[in-house]
């Protein structure tokens, strides 16, 4: 039956939203409330903020080597530890562009926030490989809902 | 929780999934499909080339799909219960076989639902009476929205179980470890985040129907256009109300679920933050919500108000100061027909860090003031006027607060004429003249005054909250001398 395309997810763990809502995108400009931005920061309506964030969540997560998802104090530890290979001097030069990444994993908020802006649909790792050794793994993940698992927990609900 | 044959009913489509997923996926047997799939957006492609071969499976695809469910409900014995334990059995399954059709996308593509099968074979409206009982006909039928089991003359939209109730948002326990509460949040998370998702998917779907037939209309002025239009216009009030129910209901019962992990206590600074992301997106979702009714000025029914009055009084729970939260709650409940709430005046004298602004409870103001008094409105908005103002002190305000305070204050006046009779307006008594109600409008007179930057923009916005407020304050002194 998957005569054609298998897409495989993309290694970041995101999907992009579905095609249509996208390419509609313009349209629903029209819904928004005049002088508001589309790009509104979760939690407020009129903000005019921008993704402040280039990097996706996965490159950001490869160069602190850690998972998208890794808990705030996981990531604080990890910059840490980072930090402390290099002569301070040195640090703010080399990794001036993986600043923002750090907060971006580490603050749950962020993290949702730029998901919220790009348009993309956080999905759990599980749904990948993980590394051996890797501070953050499947155990944490619960798989993605489908639909033979929703008719499942409603026939035993 | 559900009925007994319904529990059996869905488990026997649970036991054959297999089977119904082969027959979701009769399209890819079509080699046009492949180019159908690419340029479909949710939406009716017009002219689909016939071919034989398409209209010969799209027939039995149909049949197939009816048959799968109609067998299923003689194996488990429907037809011996009586007509009213039928419908809500029926019902039940409905709801969950729909639900079930939300989680659905074949070849890992997400432009491949249901929908896209019903539009690919055209068989919105196919269906087929499956059961007679005292001259009452039970049908199956496929619509674009979903599967209907009901009355065969009952053409309803297609109804869907909250996304909540399989999340097992019951499952969890205190005692869990910190991995396992993780991974529960970022369900809960991500389950947000695809409803809220669909949830502009489907009114993006309506907002360019609508689009084109008032096009249609506006370049046509025929009659034909003109009820093409209608028709679509009242298909999109109709699923708005029941999209609305329908995340509602799932943001209801995660609001809860997120009070009631707030109040445990004990868990690490990780779990808290996670647990605030939750909220706050879940936060994001309601505020879409009112677009429909706060932007396009669509009259929502009254069991929208009654939801978001639970997922207000949640949050309140939550923060009894949060002024955002409690705006929203007034709002819902007025709409309601309730009393309202004089408390709500505390805050006009409180200082600004003694309450909190969470987000913006203008969209909430808007979205029912057609339904109570205008005098309450005012009220409403004049309390709402004092926050913003109180919030950016000592700055002066910002200009997209001013505008949205001037709009949310003239926001009744702007939705068109109601077209349903029926519906209910309350006349929510309050008493202009009251002190409390003419220190609120004194007070935002006065930092009108003080607390805005002098502009061109600023200047018409100003005088436009005062022109509104200023009669008011006009009958207070007619009424003392």
């Amino acid at each position: 039956m998957d005569q054609f395309h298998e897409e495989k997810h993309e290694e970041n763990m995101i999907v992009p939203r579905r095609r249509a809502a996208s390419e509609i995108k313009l349209l629903r400009l029209e819904l928004i409330p005049k002088g508001k931005t589309p790009c509104e920061e979760i939690g407020s309506e009129w903000s005019s903020a921008q993704p402040a964030e280039n990097l996706s969540p996965s490159k950001a997560a490869a160069c602190l080597g850690i998972e998208v998802w890794a808990p705030a104090s996981v990531v604080k530890k990890r910059y840490k530890t980072l930090q402390l290979r290099y002569p301070s001097d040195q640090f703010v030069e080399k990794h001036i562009e993986w600043r923002p990444s750090a907060d971006l994993l580490g603050n749950p908020l962020s993290r949702l926030n730029w998901f919220w802006q790009s348009g993309f649909i956080p999905l759990p790792e599980s749904s990948l490989s993980f590394k051996e050794n890797s501070l953050w793994d499947k155990e944490n993940a619960e798989p993605i809902l489908d639909s033979y698992i929703a008719l499942k927990r409603l026939s035993e609900l | 929780m559900l009925n007994l044959i319904s529990k059996k009913i869905i488990s026997e489509i649970t036991n054959n999934f297999e089977l119904f997923e082969k027959y979701l996926y009769t399209p890819t047997s079509i080699k046009d499909f492949k180019k159908f799939l690419i340029n479909y957006r949710g939406m009716k492609v017009p002219g689909t080339p016939q071919s034989y071969n398409r209209d010969e499976l799209s027939k039995q695809t149909a049949e197939n799909i009816v048959n799968f469910f109609i067998n299923i409900f003689a194996k488990e014995g429907l037809a011996d219960h009586s007509e009213e334990e039928i419908l809500i059995i029926l019902n039940e399954v409905e709801m969950g076989v729909n639900l079930s059709l939300y989680y659905w996308f074949g070849l890992n593509d997400r432009n491949y639902q249901f929908r896209t099968l019903i539009h690919f074979f055209e068989l919105d409206g196919v269906g087929s009476v499956f059961l007679t009982k005292n001259k009452h006909d039970f049908a199956v039928s496929l619509s674009e929205d979903g599967m209907r089991f009901g009355l065969a003359s009952s053409e309803h939209e297609p109804k869907y179980m909250p996304v909540s109730k399989v999340c097992e948002l019951n499952l969890f326990t205190e005692m869990a470890s910190e991995r396992v509460l993780f991974a529960r949040i970022r369900t809960v998370q991500r389950e947000i985040c695809l409803l809220i998702d669909d949830w502009e998917h489907l009114n993006a779907i309506l907002a360019v129907e609508y689009g084109r037939t008032f096009q249609d209309f506006q370049n046509l002025r025929t009659k034909k256009a003109e009820e093409d239009h209608l028709m679509v216009v009242s298909k999109m009030n109709a699923r708005r109300d029941t999209l609305a129910q329908w995340c509602l209901e799932s943001f209801c019962d995660f609001q809860e679920w997120i009070e009631k992990l707030f109040e445990f206590r004990k868990f690490s600074d990780d779990i808290y933050s996670e647990l605030q992301a939750a909220s706050v997106v879940l936060l994001s979702g309601l505020q879409k919500i009112f677009l429909p009714a706060s932007v396009s000025r669509h009259r929502y029914c009254e069991n929208v108000p009654k939801l978001l009055e639970r997922y207000a009084l949640s949050r309140v729970r939550m923060n009894k100061d949060d002024v955002s939260s409690r705006l929203l709650l007034q709002a819902c409940q007025s709409a309601l027909g309730k009393v309202f709430d004089a408390t709500l005046f505390d805050f006009v004298d409180k200082k600004p860090f003694e309450w909190v602004f969470s987000f913006d409870p203008s969209a909430a103001i808007k979205s029912f003031s057609w339904s109570y008094s205008k005098e309450l409105h005012l009220v409403l908005s004049a309390i709402y006027g004092v926050c913003c103002f109180k919030k950016s002190l000592p700055n002066p305000i910002d200009i997209n607060f001013l505008s949205d305070i001037a709009t949310t204050i003239q926001m009744p006046e702007t939705f068109p004429a109601d077209s349903n009779l029926n519906r209910k307006i309350y006349e929510n008594e309050v008493n202009i003249l009251d002190e409390k109600i003419q220190n609120t409008f004194k007070l935002l007179l006065n930092f009108i005054d003080k607390n805005v930057k002098d502009s061109k923009n600023t200047k018409e916005l100003c005088q436009f909250i005062i022109k509104n407020l200023q009669p008011t304050q006009e009958a207070l002194n007619g009424s003392i001398s």
